[in-house]
């Protein structure tokens, strides 16, 4: 277990947000360390987006403190702290549709100075996902559902990231495109040492695949653990309802 | 024959002003979600740019007596810096505030130019004679085209190109397609949004500084609400046109232009004092039949 904060890549230290007066996160905190794989798991509306976007910069927390790499950077713009090279791919895809499937992946690059690692990145990505070469003129709104999620975290591996989170990765997907996600994903980790936050709802895939997990429900951290001790599901499943023994012992796989 | 001939050229030339300042407008709406009532100021702060800045009733030319290749960029640099400051004071500090509330303020933007410039320059409208060369009529067949119509529509064709391949063609440019698109995740991907925003107040001062220029050879005349009409037609295009979409803009433009011409000229002398509320009419009926407008975009969609 590698939560040591003082090396710790990202910290995020009891965090407040609300959007107007109802309050989406009451005090998360959490930690990443390089090259580490966490999982934020929750239900629908726990605050999982929020905390993503609140470390992204998308909402600004009224209260707490995110380090990134020992910069402060609560209250810095989304584009500044792209630029520190920690990439959000949020929930819902969101492709530029009008936009070809080449300019989408270009969009992350223009910030970057360091052309030859680009260089270096786009043939790297484009080994990852081959079709993306064939099909790189056509609009990306006519990409498939499974094509456009690719395509956005190919999109933001182009930006260069230390960090990247994404928002529920399977959402929408079918079972087969999920695995190939998180094959993406995974080995990018062991093979670039690219470090990940990602959010879920449901436990069953994410336990394999991260090191520690976060559950988070009514906007606080309820459990935190490494993924080997809550292997069982039974501990994530408490924690994920705030009960226990009433709930069908299906329901959390059946979620996502 | 002749004369639906003279009235298209006609409609064409009055369209192309509508269609560029449209694409003003809708350039920042398309990325601020600012419907900005201030580009007609522009436009007007274009044209007194041009004279010594004074109450006096006759117009003495400043930049207005320099050769056209160092007047153009002169009142284009005016308009953008004048453009850049109003988003610097006014709609920077606004960048969270609502579609309305932006509207809103740039109704104050407007006021605000407009009563600058009966400060400095007085009430009274002023006679301005520029590029009176253009009076010509050129031969075209059998029909009589006065060169400044000719001009007017080859310099916004011209515009509407360079425009086209600098939104297609540069970094600046697909960075603004994507954040007119998505301003969010753009930034989440590095764009600065401020300097698309920048770029999109700069963009529509320079289309702001040719029309004033344009307009003001066509009417010879300086007020300090010269710009409000054009402003009016042209947010007419833009919602016909569907919000958010740039050729949407021009389409609406065009069509708007075209309108207003073919009424003037088929509608019966008695109604012809009706025209603008003929034309206006025909607008309603298009929106009733796609109330997206002509052009709709996802984007606008997808946020409204």
């Amino acid at each position: 277990m590698s939560s040591n904060a003082a090396r710790a890549m990202l910290e995020v230290d009891d965090i407040h947000v609300s959007y107007d007066r109802l309050a989406a996160l009451r005090g998360i905190s959490l930690a990443v360390a390089e090259g580490e794989a966490v999982c934020i798991i929750g239900p629908n509306g726990a605050g999982k987006s929020t905390t993503l976007a609140a470390i992204a910069g998308g909402v600004t927390p009224h209260r707490g403190s995110i380090r990134f790499e020992g910069t402060e950077i609560v209250g810095a713009r989304p584009e500044q702290i792209a630029r520190l090279r920690l990439s959000l791919v949020p929930e819902g895809r969101h492709v530029f549709s009008t936009l070809s499937v080449e300019e989408n992946l270009r969009i992350g690059t223009y910030m970057r100075r360091d052309r030859a690692a680009l260089a270096a990145d786009f043939d790297r990505v484009m080994g990852y996902f081959p079709w993306l070469q064939a099909r790189r003129r056509s609009p990306a709104g006519r990409l498939s559902g499974g094509e456009q999620q690719m395509l956005v975290i190919a999109r933001a591996l182009l930006a260069g990231p230390r960090l990247m989170m994404v928002d529920e990765p399977s959402l929408g997907l079918a079972p087969k495109i999920i695995d190939q996600v998180y094959e993406i994903l995974l080995d990018l980790r062991r093979r670039e040492r690219l470090t990940l936050l990602l959010n879920e709802q449901s436990s069953h895939r994410i336990l394999k695949h991260a090191d520690r997990i976060y559950v988070i429900r009514n906007g606080r951290i309820q459990l935190h653990d490494t993924a080997a001790n809550l292997a069982d599901g039974e501990a994530i499943k408490r924690a994920y309802f705030g009960f226990g023994e009433q709930v069908r012992p299906s329901v959390s796989e059946e979620i996502g | 024959m002749i004369d639906a001939a003279q009235n298209l050229v006609d409609a064409l030339s009055l369209g192309s002003l509508y269609a560029l300042v449209a694409l003003g407008i809708g350039l920042l709406f398309g990325i601020l979600r600012l419907v900005n009532f201030a580009h007609g100021d522009f436009i007007t702060l274009g044209a007194y740019a041009l004279i010594v800045p004074s109450a006096n009733i006759t117009a003495r030319m400043l930049i207005g007596a320099w050769n056209w290749a160092a007047m153009i960029p002169a009142i284009c640099i005016i308009v953008v810096v004048a453009a850049l400051i109003c988003d610097a004071l006014v709609f920077r500090p606004l960048r969270r505030a609502n579609a309305p509330t932006l509207m809103i303020a740039s109704f104050a933007v407007s006021y605000i130019i407009q009563n600058g410039i009966l400060m400095i320059y007085g009430a009274r409208p002023k006679a301005v004679n520029l590029w009176s060369g253009l009076d010509r009529q050129l031969l075209v067949g059998a029909i009589r085209v006065p060169q400044l119509q000719v001009v007017t529509i080859g310099v916004t064709l011209f515009l509407m190109v360079a425009l086209t391949l600098f939104l297609k063609r540069t970094a600046f440019g697909v960075q603004m397609r994507a954040a007119a698109e998505d301003f969010r995740m753009a930034q989440y991907l590095g764009v600065r949004g401020n300097l698309v925003i920048g770029l999109a107040f700069g963009i529509s001062g320079i289309l702001a500084a040719v029309v004033s220029l344009l307009f003001l050879s066509q009417t010879g005349s300086l007020s300090d609400t010269m710009g409000v009409p054009l402003v009016l037609f042209a947010f007419v295009a833009v919602v016909i046109g569907g919000m958010g979409s740039l050729l949407g803009a021009v389409v609406g433009g065009f069509l708007v232009g075209f309108l207003i011409i073919m009424l003037q000229a088929y509608l019966p002398e008695d109604l012809r004092v009706f025209r603008d509320a003929f034309a206006f009419g025909f607008v309603i009926l298009i929106l009733l039949a796609r109330p997206a407008g002509l052009v709709p975009t996802k984007a606008l969609i997808e946020r409204v």
